[in-house]
């Protein structure tokens, strides 16, 4: 799985270099949707193995589902777009979009609210900090700021219109349970389960980041471009590294499992040894 | 060795050579002590072989009671095979051991929920409460981590030779 993870990060990077490369060169936009959906795929794939490894009805089986689900929806959704981009529909059509994005959304929500009420069992993500609230308030302006241009978007299907101003709002609470799952993820302590979840909080902020940039208001400045491509292209990516880094902790307990199931002494052992080092050192 | 090869003498063992074949190595093993006692040791071999498939067809035929009995039998004899441990010590390998996957806040949060869930005749960190321990924990991994981690737990778990302190 190290060489699956490398490759990811690679594709990460060479996705922001391509988001960067698009600014200069509109061409290379070309490649935006193609690679969102290939990365939404192996999402998918990884996420469904993930909570096909939780006990049927389990708290975080349903999480891992629903960022499934939401993976799923988000491919509809980009490929519909590549769809778009490569025929001569009509622009207007563009506006249908949104259906796929507000469901993705609520997907990750329900998604994200699952893993802290996961967490929230056995006592993590339930302590809060003072600075915390100026986190919430930034990134109430951050959605804030977006949802006052959307009303100023343009669509010929007045249906569509509550639907692309829910939009911003509904990347807002992702943001905000990302400050959860950033709770969470500093309440581990370490460990791989901890790595995944410090990508999907990545994840969330990079997306908020890019739709605040992308306003109007700002869109103009090429620094504000440059911005928002990087995290655009290479947003979706930290998604799936998540999912990589989450199925290779399944991997990993895995392997140490079958090493304990052919030679338990030894394992048991190295444990002793470990645990023993371990008291040394705190006694020094 | 003397023109006749290992595949040969098996086969002459398990009774699957030809005819003629067979007869010539009879004879063969008649005149040639060497040869004699390598077929000795060959046919005890295969004894030992089908007396130790007996028992495993008769192991795999018997109720489940008796291979639940077994079972602990075997985890009892990999048990004493290692040092033994108080329940705060088998606690804090079993810790150690999901520190490097999930944290030590994570592990040291299950920890506490399965000592809470663990307590017998009202008394936490008892030895008898181990295996109540153990599936605690294993349950409380299973939900966080997975089926994997639990399975893990449980693994590890039943390995520890838990005693009073």
């Amino acid at each position: 799985l190290n060489r699956q993870l490398k490759i990811l990060w690679t594709a990460t990077a060479a996705a922001g270099a391509l988001g960067v490369a698009s600014v200069a060169w509109p061409a290379v936009e070309v490649l935006d949707q193609p690679l969102k959906v290939l990365a939404y795929a192996i999402a998918l794939a990884y996420w469904v193995k993930i909570a096909g490894d939780h006990p049927k009805g389990s708290t975080m089986r349903t999480a891992w589902l629903l960022l499934a689900w939401s993976s799923g929806v988000s491919i509809v959704r980009h490929a519909f777009y590549s769809i778009i981009y490569f025929t001569h529909w009509p622009l207007s059509v563009t506006s249908f979009g949104q259906i796929p994005i507000v469901l993705a959304l609520i997907l990750l929500i329900g998604g994200l609210l699952a893993i802290w009420f996961g967490f929230a069992a056995i006592g993590l993500g339930m302590r809060f900090k003072s600075s915390d609230v100026v986190w919430i308030a930034v990134m109430a302006v951050l959605a804030f700021v977006p949802y006052l241009f959307s009303w100023r978007a343009e669509t010929s299907y007045p249906v569509i219109r509550p639907i692309i101003s829910l939009s911003p709002l509904l990347l807002a609470v992702p943001a905000l349970l990302g400050l959860l799952l950033h709770r969470i993820e500093q309440e581990m302590a370490g460990g791989q389960l901890a790595t995944s979840l410090r990508l999907i909080v990545s994840f969330l902020m990079l997306r908020l980041i890019a739709l605040t940039v992308n306003s109007p208001a700002l869109a103009s400045f090429t620094i504000s471009q440059v911005i928002v491509a990087l995290s655009g292209w290479t947003s979706i990516w930290f998604f799936t590294l998540a999912a990589a880094y989450r199925w290779s902790l399944t991997i990993s307990i895995r392997e140490l499992s079958s090493r304990y199931q052919a030679n338990p002494e030894n394992e048991l052992a190295g444990l002793v040894l470990l645990a023993e080092t371990q008291r040394q050192s705190s006694l020094k | 060795m003397h023109g006749i090869s290992e595949a040969q003498w098996i086969e002459y063992v398990e009774g699957s050579l030809p005819a003629p074949d067979s007869a010539r190595l009879r004879e063969h093993a008649a005149t040639c002590a060497e040869c004699a006692t390598a077929l000795v040791e060959l046919s005890l071999w295969r004894e030992k072989l089908t007396e130790e498939a007996d028992s495993l067809r008769a192991a795999l035929a018997l109720p489940g009671d008796h291979l639940e009995g077994l079972l602990a039998a075997s985890i009892e004899r990999i048990r004493q095979s290692h040092p033994r441990c108080t329940f705060r010590e088998a606690v804090m390998l079993l810790r150690l051991l999901l520190e490097p996957f999930c944290g030590s806040g994570t592990a040291g949060a299950a920890v506490h929920l399965a000592v809470q869930r663990s307590t017998l005749n009202g008394a936490a960190e008892n030895p008898a409460a181990w295996s109540l321990f153990v599936s605690n924990m294993s349950e409380t991994m299973s939900a966080i981590c997975g089926t994997e981690a639990g399975r893990l737990v449980n693994q590890v778990g039943v390995c520890l030779n838990v005693s009073q302190a």
